[in-house]
């Protein structure tokens, strides 16, 4: 896992949380490098569960809520780093398709060796399912980014999850259905 | 723990980070050399592969601008540098020129391409292929160039060998065909100058009766000697036989005047024209010249539709055409069969928009596994030596590429031999397509 996560992991807790907490995160889940990461550098994902886990203990939140959190900031730093990947997208919509078309793409380019989750979207009647599948059991980051993304945007959409497959979180379909379609259905 | 403590733990974890970062950042710069290393030797080797080729490579972009020209480009069309212009200007301008340079070939349907391109402002025909792919979001084609020149030359040449080689073959048969008639010829003529020589006595003691007639004269001694020698020439024997022997004489010349005829449509330069062709005439003329080789072999029928159309080509070649495959039929019978118990027809008939040709044999057929190659120059069944593997190869080039027709090979059922069936577009049909391409491009 690119050590950009483990950086942007700690740093959300540093600013969160306060540097204590983050500090006892680091020691608690005692990882090979004592915690040493560098943006540039590739890790264990193992690593991350580890810290998350020691964060669960020290803060008491449930892991999930924490990596959907996690998930959250990621989404914030991608936008402040990417601007370009958003520029003339106005719909949540519009833009996670893009994650598995483009932006993914664009990652591959850099990083031939990266070991990415798929997206897959499908879109029936303006509901968007969105597939999840990855080697490491990170649904709920994903869940965090797709949360994100809609609420960048603004868009009035129900997210909901189903997990399939193993069902320890390395596959989710999410659905997105905007309000309107929904009332429409409904009506 | 104090905030003092807080932060030198911090930062001796970002410490040890930047210590990571900077040997990953070295590790990396290494990577970077070696990679760069690496990839400028794949472009010079490349470069080097493409330079060096023995085809001319010649890259250009959408709108035909010339990007990359080898150095057999450079030869092949005699041209310095090419870079920034046209590659259409290395064609002769036609009508169609930039969209077959800008079509794919495999797109096209067809592998190579031949085109007539310009060298020093000389036309020359050079075998194309044209291929594209995107470089950096622009469309690139490349086309692979050979310079067919001298294969051409070499082809003509060994077309004209293979033709002269046919020709050869026929000779002794035709020499058979000539002596027979000309024997008879020279017989009768002895006959003839033998009878004349006695008339010629006869003719004198005519002249004798004249003159006795004319001097009044008793004619008793002359007329006992005429009847004398009418009956030494047996006159009523010659009376008889004289018109016989002339009629037979003038079949005898007829028959080497033809066999002449043909062997000459056969033996002569082709002709670079097209021109309106009979094509029951032809198997005649090829029949006249192989009566001999068939002779021993067995029987030729032919069943010819009167009332075929003429057909539009260069007639030395489908002469040389319907040659080859008579000879053809001859070699496979002689291969499977023994003498006498050879058969091979040829049928001629009315098709739409055609005439069809059939020449079947009873040889041993062709095995399914070289019935893709029988039309490959230099193929051949025959012992190293004894064939030039042209025959067939210029059979389909002259029906299929100069006559826009057709030619498939069967193999009969049970190994009861062969049958090519050939289809020559007539000459209607020549000029109602060439109607159609034309409305299409207007």
């Amino acid at each position: 896992m690119k050590g950009v996560v483990f950086t942007e992991l700690i740093e959300m807790v540093e600013k969160d949380l306060g540097f204590e907490i983050a500090d006892r995160m680091i020691t608690k889940a005692d990882t090979p490098n004592n915690g040493a990461y560098t943006s540039v550098g590739t890790y264990d994902h193992g690593e991350l569960i580890q810290l998350v886990i020691a964060l669960a203990e020290e803060t008491q939140i449930p892991v999930p809520d924490l990596v959907q959190t996690f998930g959250r900031h990621l989404f914030g730093q991608f936008r402040a780093v990417y601007p370009q990947f958003f520029e003339g997208i106005n719909s949540a919509l519009d833009f996670l398709p893009l994650v598995e078309t483009y932006i993914h793409v664009e990652v591959r380019k850099l990083y031939p060796d990266a070991e990415l989750p798929t997206f897959d979207c499908e879109t029936n009647d303006g509901v968007m399912e969105m597939t999840y599948r990855s080697k490491r059991p990170f649904a709920d980051l994903a869940e965090g980014l797709i949360r994100a993304c809609v609420e960048h945007f603004g868009d009035d959409i129900e997210i909901s999850r189903e997990e399939f497959g193993e069902m320890n979180g390395t596959e989710a379909r999410f659905t997105l259905a905007p309000q309107k379609v929904a009332d429409e259905a409904l009506a | 723990m104090s905030d003092l403590e807080l932060t030198n733990r911090r930062l001796e974890r970002e410490r040890a980070a930047r210590k990571a970062a900077e040997e990953l950042l070295e590790q990396k710069s290494r990577e970077l050399f070696v990679a760069n290393q690496q990839y400028r030797d794949l472009a010079e080797q490349t470069h080097s592969i493409i330079e060096t080729a023995a085809e001319g490579i010649v890259s250009y972009d959408a709108s035909g601008v010339i990007q990359g020209f080898n150095q057999s480009a450079r030869q092949i069309f005699e041209v310095e540098d090419a870079l920034g212009t046209k590659v259409f200007d290395l064609f002769e301008a036609s009508q169609d020129i930039e969209a077959t340079l800008l079509t794919p070939t495999n797109e096209a349907d067809a592998e190579q391409l031949e085109l007539n391109a310009v060298r020093q402002g000389e036309a020359f025909v050079a075998e194309v292929a044209v291929s594209s792919t995107q470089v950096s979001g622009a469309l690139i084609f490349t086309a692979l160039v050979r310079d067919l020149s001298k294969r051409k030359v070499l082809e003509a040449r060994l077309s004209q060998a293979q033709k002269m080689e046919s020709v050869g073959q026929l000779a002794a048969g035709v020499a058979h065909e000539i002596n027979t008639p000309i024997q008879f010829i020279g017989d009768n003529i002895q006959f003839l100058q033998g009878a004349f020589e006695d008339l010629g006595e006869l003719f004198d003691m005519f002249d004798r009766l004249l003159g006795t007639l004319k001097e009044k004269k008793t004619t008793d001694e002359v007329v006992e000697e005429i009847e004398k020698q009418s009956e030494l020439v047996d006159l009523p024997f010659l009376r008889e036989e004289f018109p016989g022997a002339i009629e037979q004489s003038l079949e005898g010349i007829d028959t080497v005047a033809s066999i002449v005829r043909a062997l000459k449509d056969f033996s002569s330069n082709s002709s670079s024209t097209k021109s309106a062709l009979d094509i029951n005439r032809s198997i005649e003329s090829a029949l006249a010249v192989t009566a001999n080789l068939f002779r021993e072999i067995g029987e030729v029928t032919v069943s010819l539709s009167p009332d075929l159309e003429h057909v539009f080509g260069f007639g030395a070649q489908l002469n040389q055409v319907l040659l080859n495959l008579l000879t053809n039929s001859a070699e496979a019978i002689k291969s499977h069969r023994d003498a006498g118990e050879g058969l091979v027809h040829i049928q001629t008939r009315a098709v739409d928009d055609g005439i069809e040709l059939r020449v079947r044999d009873n040889g041993p057929g062709i095995p399914q596994s070289i019935m893709d190659r029988i039309y490959d120059p230099f193929f051949t069944t025959k012992e190293v030596g004894a064939g030039t593997g042209q025959g067939l190869a210029f059979v389909y080039d002259t029906i299929v590429n100069k006559h826009a027709g057709t030619i498939i090979a069967k193999s009969l059922e049970d190994g009861a031999g062969a049958e090519f069936v050939v289809f020559l577009p007539t000459m209607k049909t020549n000029m109602s397509r060439q109607r159609d391409h034309e409305n299409s491009v207007c």
